[in-house]
Parts: C-alpha cells; structure tokens; sequence
C-alpha cells in the first residue's frame, strides 16, 4: 500500500482557502456520519481526517490538487447508502461529499438527454424526467436516498434493469475530476460515438477509484403511458423461482421480474405493520409491465396469469404499486430491525440458474443455522441474500459467515455467475474479486488504475490493490 | 341478506400534482386518476360483507364527467356485480351538495338498499360531508368514523372510533356507512378478476336521467382558487457551545413548541 501523508493543519488551511470554511468539516461530530456506509462492522468504519462539501468541479479539482500533490487519499462520496464500505476513509484522508453538487443542471427535451450534479438524488432525477414527459430508467431500490453520482459509481441495477438495463445503459457521459485535479469531459449527448476509446465507460462501476464525478449525462426514454405490477404467489420459493425464466421468454418483455422469499416477505410485513397477501407461507414474484396500449398489457396480464398459474401460483394478482414497492424496497431495511449486523450479498447468475443457487443457499442456511431472506431482481440473475448476524456472538458470525460466503461464492462462479450484479466490490468483496477472478484479468484492472491513478489517492484499498 | 351500495370517486392521483414555485398554482396536466384511497376500503368491506353472506348484493355507484367509466374496471374487479355512474359534464365544479343529490337520486333509481358505504372522505377534497348528505337525502341514519362494520343474520354493528374511544351502534333498517381506513385493506384484484370484470354490467345515468332539477346540480359553494404553500422554516442552528449543550437546546426548543 502507498504510504500515504496525514492531513495536517497547513494542508486544511490550504483547503479552507481554495474552497472556504462553510465547505470544509475538521469537527470529529460532523465527521462522524462519513464514517461509515450501510456495512456495519468496526473494521468497515473509520472517521475521515477531513471532510469537504464541494459545490463545483472546480472545488473537486482544487481540493484533488493539493491531495495528489501531498500524497493523501480523496475518497468520493454519494449517499452513503453502499454495503461495501465502499466510500468510507479506511486508510485516511479526506472524503469529497458530493451532497451540495445536487442539482439539475438541464433536460434536454429535444435530445432526450439530462444532465445532473452527482449529489441529487436518484428519485430527484426521475421526478424531474417524468415532470417533462421523460423516463429516467436506472431505479435502484434506495433511489429515495441514494445519489446518481453513487449509482454511477457501483453500476447501480435496481428494479427496470430487465427491459432498460443498469445505470451503465443509462449514462452517455460524465465530467469528471482526474487523480491530478484536471476537470475533463467523457462522452456527452450523444447516441453514439466511436470516437477512442469509451472512457466514461472505465468511470462508471469504478467506485470513485479513477475519477470524481461532477457531472453526469443521462439518457431519457419517452414516459410510458401506464404501468402494470403483478404479484404472483407460490407456495414455495424453488416453483416461485422456476416460473422466472418462463416468464422471461414468453415475450413479455417485462421492465422486471422480482422475488421475495417467504422469511423477507413476514419481515416486510411486520417491519411495516400492514398486511401484505398470503404472507403466511407466500412467495413473491412481482413482474411489472409497462407501455402504451392498454390491449396489449392486458394481453402480456392473461400471458403472466397462464405461466403462473401453470407453474403452481396459488394467486396471481395485479398489486397496488405503492404498497407492494413499499414492502420490496423496505426488504434490507426490515431485515437491519430484526439483526443490526447483515451481510448482504449481491451475487449474480445466468438466470436460467437462479433457481439452483436459491437452492443451495438455502440448504446452506440450514447447514449453518444462520438466518438468510433472499430478494433481488430474478429476471436479470441478480439475487440479494441477506445474512442475518442475529444474536450470535461476534467470533460465531466471522467464522460461520466467512465459511458460508466461501461455499455461496464457489457455487455461484462455478454457474458462471459473480460477485456482485450492482452494489460493487468496496472494500468488502476486494479480497474475494481478487481470489475469484483470473489474474490476467486484475492485471489489466490494475494497469488501468495505475494509468489514471498513478499515486493511488482516488478511494485506495478497493475494489483492486495495486501493489 | 343485505343488499349493499357502494360508492367512490375517481380522483386525481395526488403525487402525480406539481405546484408552480413561482405562482404557488396547482399543474395537473400530467395527471393520472384513480379510485380515491380511502373509497378503495370501503369498496374492500362490502365486499367481503358480500362475500360472507349468501344472498347478499353490491353494486358500486360513482359520480363525475365521463372520465369516470375509466374507473369501472379497476372498480369492478375488487368485487362490485354492477357498476352504475352518473355521468355530468359539470362534475368538475361540483361541491359536496351537488355530488350528494346526484347519488342518492341514482341510489333511489337503483332501488331498496341495506347498506351504503362510502369513505368519511375523499382523498382529493376531504370534506366529509358526502355520507351526511347522501343520509339525509335517503332519510336514513348516517354511521359515520365506521372502524369495524359486522352483519350477522339481520343484525348491523357498527364500531366507531372517537377519538381514542371506540362507540358500538347496532342498525336497524338501512343506513349509510362512512368508513376509515382501517376498517379493511383494499386486496390486490387477480388477473382473473380484472378481466371478468369487464364483462360485468355497467350503467351510466345522465343527469336527466336522474330527475334532478337547475337548482339540485348547481353548487352552493364555488372553488375561487387551489393554491400550493410553501413551508417557511425557522433554520433555527444550535451551534453555540459543546454538542450537550446544543442537544439540550434543541430539545428545549421543540419542547417549547410543544414538539416534545
């Protein structure tokens, strides 16, 4: 690891001078909640030296200019809504909160593109899509909170993946600040461009350890005239399971097709104190369709009620969309107020193999007597399995968790699957990317963060060591 | 076996409603409508009032411009036989008088009931006035703030909440039911339902149709303007001093007003 120099009081001056006092955090209380993502655990938190609250790119690059030129860490920061500890100053230096940047700088309705500061929020930007008339596809379940600058980071999913594919699809370019405090453009409005090579590609999914994002261009897709959700209910999660890729080529193409084991659902429900349908024994498959002529949907309804049906669904229902998107984007939620410690794994599969690795890690729970809900998007592969620490003893849960992560992740490479389909590597799954993925591949990882990053200051210490 | 009416608003979806930050006005042009939220619980009680009692009928009754026979199938397939509507071009500036003479003369056309059940309130205007009304237009007993609604045999309970206690009226003969939320959460329709519901039969009554005079569809009040608000915040910052002390003066702050 690089040595890295603290933040000393002449280099906090030199701060307050290029960006001003009412940016600039040094009091440990205000510094506290950057402290930490949505991962709980001692070793996943550390209280920056520094905090800075930038209001432009040019505020970004001063502040990057004066820690490559000293040699200390910036690690960039959305929301914080990570299970990665992703954003967090585990080897020191100074966080770039990006909360001030949150604005909607325009909406280009002619070109259908819009372009944001990466502090606004995710549900921000799909208001101010649809107030024009306009869809903003990424939707991540913590869009409410969660910045698009984050999304942007990790390569956010979330719940239209299916049909309009992650936040990478979603994104035709972005400004960002380089590790030498250079602000430059990558991509823009444009549909296509075969211009270089795609840089802002690199950027995205690079969880702030090539670039700080300042500016981001988003594509947008006309608004949908109406959108349907269906909650199919199976008597058990293995028939539940089965139906996803039935569905998936019956030529539905629907926007996505969710699942909620038995164990998420009750939670759910107990967390939101309302009755949700069959949640004594019910699992979930909600599949959402969406477009314009009403005829079709309901011809894409009686397509989604046969295969259900056919496939074992005690019931096949057209769900209020607030009621059952509430409970679905709760699930992590739910499950953190019944175990304070979670370990929330973000694995993805072909989706024909979904089935089989719900399986085992079922069997797996069983094997070591630990507690997991799975949710997650099937119709992309993508499977949320949500490890609850409960009232074991600290010693109990590393041990049992690490060996239960050992067995899920052979399993899942072993079906071609990886890691983690849109909450990102951070410092949590570092070790186990490196462990899981062929070593030519993390050498060209490693040559493209040593081309961008040559002192290793962006976000040191995850996703790839360097050294 | 009761024979039971119930009746709702299509309204506009709230979330979907902008306010203009420079005029404070209201933007509905991107507007969608639905079955006001609270009608949806009363729809959910009678119907599983229906679905106990064999014998028993229901129909849902609804009244505005022809926007509403958008609502009957979403309507339909959570339970109702039949849907009638009313349908007027003037539903737009309608207030609570007119709404309630155009439905209790659609209820009369419609015939004898036991039960009608409605919302205390819409979840667009609020007024709570509608059960009221519609009661007094029958000349029946108006059951209002209905937490809890039982039939068994002939026999009609009615739990009421006031305020944080609970009153328990017994029905004889037919009344009107206004109830809350929490009487029954709406159920998720099938697939199967929503389709039948189409073939379920709709009628719509004009305003002729229903009898009703110049004097019975003309408002007694007029709407002069709908206007957002913004929030003025106090920005009050406890800044001074060690974080115990700013944690006190915020709490004595909300304290004082009453916050606490």
């Amino acid at each position: 690891m690089t040595q890295y120099n603290s933040v000393t009081q002449e280099i906090i001056e030199q701060i307050v001078a290029a960006i001003g006092a009412e940016n600039v955090y040094t009091d440990e209380v205000k510094k506290e909640p950057y402290s930490h993502d949505e991962l709980v655990g001692k070793k996943y938190n550390k209280i920056p030296e520094l905090v800075v609250l930038p209001t432009t790119p040019e505020q970004v690059a001063a502040v990057v200019k004066i820690a490559n030129e000293h040699t200390i860490p910036v690690i960039a920061r959305g929301a914080g809504t990570a299970f990665t500890s992703a954003s967090v100053a585990l080897f020191g230096g100074i966080v770039i909160s990006t909360e001030r940047m949150n604005q909607i700088l325009e909406i280009d309705e002619e070109n259908m593109f819009m372009v944001v500061e990466p502090g606004a929020t995710t549900a921000t930007v799909q208001k101010a899509a649809n107030e024009k008339g306009f869809l903003y596809a990424g939707d991540p379940c913590s869009g409410d909170s969660s910045f698009i600058g984050g999304n942007i980071g990790t390569n956010a999913g979330g719940n239209k993946a299916v049909k309009y594919g992650t936040t990478r699809q979603q994104v035709a370019g972005v400004e960002i600040v380089t590790a030498e405090g250079d602000i430059v453009t990558l991509g823009g409005k444009l549909k296509k461009d075969s211009s270089g090579y795609n840089l802002f590609h690199l950027i995205i999914g690079s969880e702030g350890t090539l670039g700080i994002v300042t500016k981001c261009y988003l594509r947008l897709v006309p608004l949908p005239e109406s959108q349907m959700d269906v909650l199919a209910v199976f008597p058990s999660l293995k028939t539940a399971i089965e139906v996803v890729p039935k569905i998936m080529s019956a030529g539905v193409n629907p926007v996505c097709v969710e699942f909620m084991d038995n164990g998420s659902v009750r939670n759910c429900e107990a967390y939101l104190n309302e009755s949700l349908p069959d949640s004594e024994n019910g699992n979930y498959i909600i599949v959402s369709i969406e477009g314009d002529n009403e005829e079709l949907l309901e011809e894409q309804l009686g397509t989604i009620d046969e295969i259900c049906t056919e496939n074992g669904a005690s019931s096949v229902l057209i769900a209020d969309p607030e009621r059952i998107w509430k409970a679905r984007k709760i699930y992590a939620e739910a499950d953190r107020a019944i175990s304070i410690v979670t370990s929330m794994e973000d694995i993805v599969v072909p989706t024909t193999h979904i089935p089989e690795t719900i399986e085992t890690i079922a069997e797996l729970g069983e094997k070591y007597g630990l507690t997991i809900h799975c949710a997650g998007h099937a119709g992309d592969g993508n499977i949320h399995a949500n490890i609850l620490k409960k009232d074991l003893s600290d010693e109990e849960w590393d041990e049992k968790l690490h060996a239960i992560q050992e067995e899920i992740y052979a399993k899942v490479y072993e079906l071609g699957g990886k890691l983690s389909g849109e909450h990102g590597i951070g410092y949590k799954r570092k070790a186990v990317l490196a462990q899981y993925t062929n070593p030519v591949e993390i050498k060209l990882m490693q040559a493209v963060k040593k081309a961008l990053d040559p002192k290793n200051i962006l976000n040191p210490g995850k996703v790839i060591d360097v050294e | 076996m009761p024979k039971i009416i119930v009746c709702y608003k299509w309204v506009v979806d709230e979330q979907d409603i902008r306010v203009n930050q420079g005029t404070q006005e209201l933007d509905f042009s991107r507007t969608k409508k639905k079955i006001s939220d609270y009608d949806k619980n009363a729809i959910e009680i009678g119907t599983q009032i229906w679905e106990k009692n064999e014998g028993s009928t229901l129909v849902a009754v609804s009244y505005g411009d022809g926007d509403v026979k958008s609502s009957l199938k979403d309507a339909l397939s959570r339970g109702p036989e039949e849907a009638f509507w009313i349908n007027d071009d003037n539903a737009a500036q309608a207030d609570s008088y007119v709404t309630a003479n155009a439905v209790a003369a659609a209820i009369k056309k419609i015939g004898d009931f036991d039960m009608v059940l409605c919302a205390d309130g819409s979840s667009d205007v609020g007024n709570q006035q509608f059960a009221n009304r519609v009661a007094a237009l029958l000349d029946v007993p108006a059951i209002t703030a209905t937490a809890e609604l039982t039939v068994e045999g002939t026999t009609i309970t009615a739990k009421r909440r006031l305020g944080d206690q609970f009153e328990t009226v017994s029905v004889a003969g037919p009344a009107v039911y206004s109830v809350l939320p929490e009487v029954a959460t709406p159920r998720f329709p099938s697939i199967k339902q929503l389709m039948g519901a189409k073939k379920k039969p709709q009628t719509e009554f004009s305003v002729a149709d229903l009898g009703l005079d110049a004097a019975q569809t003309t408002p007694k009040t007029t709407v002069s303007a709908v206007k957002g608000y913004t929030m003025v915040r106090k920005n009050i910052v406890f800044n001074e001093g060690e974080v115990a002390d700013q944690v006190k003066q915020l709490a004595d702050a909300l304290a004082k007003e009453g916050l606490l």
